[in-house]
């Protein structure tokens, strides 16, 4: 099964162009910062990540990736595996990153868990039928003195109770900014 | 009461914000500027030949804030003099040693006081690049050090020829991608070569060999913070705070059953006691509960328990006890909480987070995983909590970098300490504890 989600402001596939084309810019800025090529992978591996429409590296981008850091495919594959940040699976529109160790476990991390699971309808690193959600467990996100706290895509958000969870998910099944919550 | 718990303490590294507060505006280059910030980049620059703020820096004695506690300006010292070709600086703001969370608000809230330090340090071993390496689940600290990192440039603070002098620096930051292996200073080295964080062999150290095989020195958020209110209050005013080997102030990261969790910063060397009970720092045990055990210094180091809380919170302190001062990051246990089960929500960590190049690391964290889960749903057998001290021996100096025996210090004094609580795990058949952990409201 594909799924066809759209990820904020993107369009629903990236242009066919390659990526080297598709991103000159960028990957100039990026190449910029480094004396050698390979330096930019984990750069260009959140550039392609961020636009594909089901959130992860395809092993069309891991070659693409490859040609312009000067990397065999197995070499940038090792880094997708390697870093948790990365994904070769499909993951939802929105991905909760929920801290399980142990300041948090202490805050109730464990029904964070149970709720979120049971809310969503979804186990651990599933997406939602809609395609909106998926949930992946990580460790210490260093904000402990505020669990239990979840990062929702690149937003964190902290001393979460029910309805504060419960707010969220509405929030962003109805297209809505969670920008202002905390 | 220690002797530095004086009153007259004023937050100078975090100014009194306490708490991690994702605040959407940080302190902009004119604040900073307006509080006397980059006067001691100028003052070096102008005034200063590099060997002698590496001096300056050895004579403030400030300890490496990442977990070592080795003096920066020894590190900056072994940095070849004679130059033949590039050098770099990298600081190390992976932050991800559970319970530990004090340099994110120095680069969200402060990020001029980390740039500072940053090009003060470069000035001093002559590098003319420097990276920043953030974790990547910091998109705020991401953000916030970028934008200041532009507003040094479009003022002269960076680039070429800073303040009209022969010197040029280039700060970039790097993005980590969730790793806490690459927080072990040659895994980020190898990161920023765009390589998996497997550590490194030493030697060479980096001081020789680090980014691209040159000269490299790495050092801490905070450490670098440190350097740049040296410079700006002078050495005199460093050494007047905190104790005589371990001066200046901290950031203390407490989390877990404390009524006030948060960042706090005191003088080194405030007792532990003083950090979990007084009103201005933690506050006291949640729920009126009473105190079990803490980890003194993230939770990579043995933990301290109830007759140690008198324990002094600088880097000679918890060395009478057998741990280490770490990353300051307080983890609180009460009463109520099964130490088994702690052990084992830790080991997962480390299990999980192991490069798995050596033997003994990687195999060791697996094993004590899987006894843990054992112990923890009272299926464990006799004998497997010696065997658990044993594997924690096996570790220990067996492994290319400290993650091996980081593995260890949830056990090593937990075990000998609370030896009949994991045992009753055996004898019952079950976890004797009935909750453990505050439920989800
Ligand atoms: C597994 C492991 C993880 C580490 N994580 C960090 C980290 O997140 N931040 C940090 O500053 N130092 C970390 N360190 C310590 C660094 O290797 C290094 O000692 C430190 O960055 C040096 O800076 P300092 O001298 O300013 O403390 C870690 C070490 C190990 C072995
Ligand atoms: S001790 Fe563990 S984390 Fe460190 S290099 Fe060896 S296997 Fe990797
Ligand atoms: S343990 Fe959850 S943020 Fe640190």
């Amino acid at each position: 099964m594909t799924l066809q989600i759209h990820r904020k402001g993107e369009a629903a596939r990236p242009s066919s162009a390659p990526l080297a084309q598709r991103k000159a810019i960028e990957i100039e800025k990026i190449m910029k910062k480094y004396p050698i090529r390979r330096s930019a992978v984990m750069d260009l591996l959140f550039l392609v990540q961020e636009e594909h429409p089901e959130g992860r590296i395809t092993p069309e981008a891991t070659e693409e990736i490859g040609e312009i850091c000067e990397m065999t495919p197995a070499e940038v594959a090792q880094m997708i595996t390697f870093y948790t940040m990365y994904h070769r699976e499909p993951v939802g529109t929105h991905v909760f990153w929920v801290c399980g160790t142990l300041p948090c476990a202490l805050s109730g991390a464990d029904g964070l868990f149970e709720y979120l699971k049971e809310k969503l309808g979804v186990g651990l690193d599933e997406v939602t039928e809609d395609g909106l959600f998926t949930i992946k467990r990580m460790e210490c996100l260093g904000a402990c003195s505020e669990a239990p706290l979840v990062l929702a895509g690149k937003k964190m958000v902290t001393k979460l109770t029910r309805a504060k969870v419960d707010e969220m998910i509405d929030r962003l099944r109805g297209k809505k900014s969670i920008e202002d919550m905390t | 009461m220690s002797e530095n718990g004086n009153s007259t303490f004023e937050p100078a590294l975090s100014e009194g914000m306490v708490g991690v507060i994702r605040c959407g505006g940080s302190e902009k280059l004119a604040d900073y500027r307006a509080k006397g910030g980059y006067e001691g980049v100028k003052r070096v620059l102008e005034e200063l030949p590099p060997a002698e703020v590496i001096e300056q820096v050895k004579e403030a004695c400030i300890r490496g804030r990442g977990g070592a506690g080795f003096p920066a300006g020894v590190k900056w010292g072994f940095i070849p003099k004679e130059k033949k070709g590039p050098h770099y600086v990298c600081v190390n703001a992976d932050e991800s040693e559970p319970g530990t969370f004090g340099n994110r608000p120095i680069m969200e809230q402060r990020p001029h006081l980390l740039l500072e330090g940053t090009i003060i340090c470069a000035y001093a071993v002559q590098a003319e690049t420097a990276y920043i390496y953030i974790r990547g689940e910091y998109y705020d600290c991401i953000a916030q050090v970028q934008a200041a990192i532009d507003e040094l440039y479009a003022a002269g603070l960076l680039g070429k020829r800073i303040l009209n002098t022969d010197f040029s620096l280039d700060i970039h930051v790097h993005s980590g991608a969730g790793a806490y292996i690459c927080g072990e200073e040659t895994a980020l080295l190898e990161s920023i070569e765009g390589k998996r964080g497997y550590p490194r062999l030493r030697p060479p150290f980096p001081a020789i060999e680090g980014l691209y095989r040159r000269p490299t020195v790495i050092n801490n958020v905070e450490t670098l913070a440190c350097v740049s209110l040296v410079f700006q209050k002078g050495v005199e005013w460093f050494k007047s705070i905190g104790t005589e080997k371990s001066p200046g102030p901290k950031v203390y990261s407490i989390s877990g059953c404390v009524r006030k969790p948060g960042n706090y910063e005191a003088p080194l060397g405030v007792t532990l006691r003083d950090l979990l009970y007084e009103e201005k720092f933690g506050g006291g045990i949640r729920d009126g509960n009473k105190f079990k055990a803490c980890t003194p210094g993230g939770t990579s180091v043995p933990m301290l328990f109830e007759d140690e809380l008198g324990c002094v919170m600088d880097y000679e302190g918890p060395r009478e006890y057998g741990t280490f001062l770490g990353s300051t990051g307080i983890v609180v246990m009460d009463e109520t909480i099964c130490m088994t089960w702690a052990a084992l929500n830790l080991m997962h960590f480390y299990w999980d987070e192991s490069c798995g190049q050596c033997t003994p690391c990687r195999e060791g964290t697996g094993w004590m995983y899987k006894i843990l889960t054992r112990l923890e749903r009272g299926q464990g057998e006799p004998g497997e909590i010696e065997l658990l001290e044993n594997i924690c021996k096996n570790i220990a100096g067996r492994s290319i970098c400290a993650l091996g025996e980081f593995a260890t210090g949830s056990l090593v004094r937990t075990i000998p300490r609370f030896r009949e609580e994991f045992q009753a795990h055996i004898d019952g058949k079950c976890c004797p504890f009935e909750k453990k952990y505050t439920e989800f409201a």
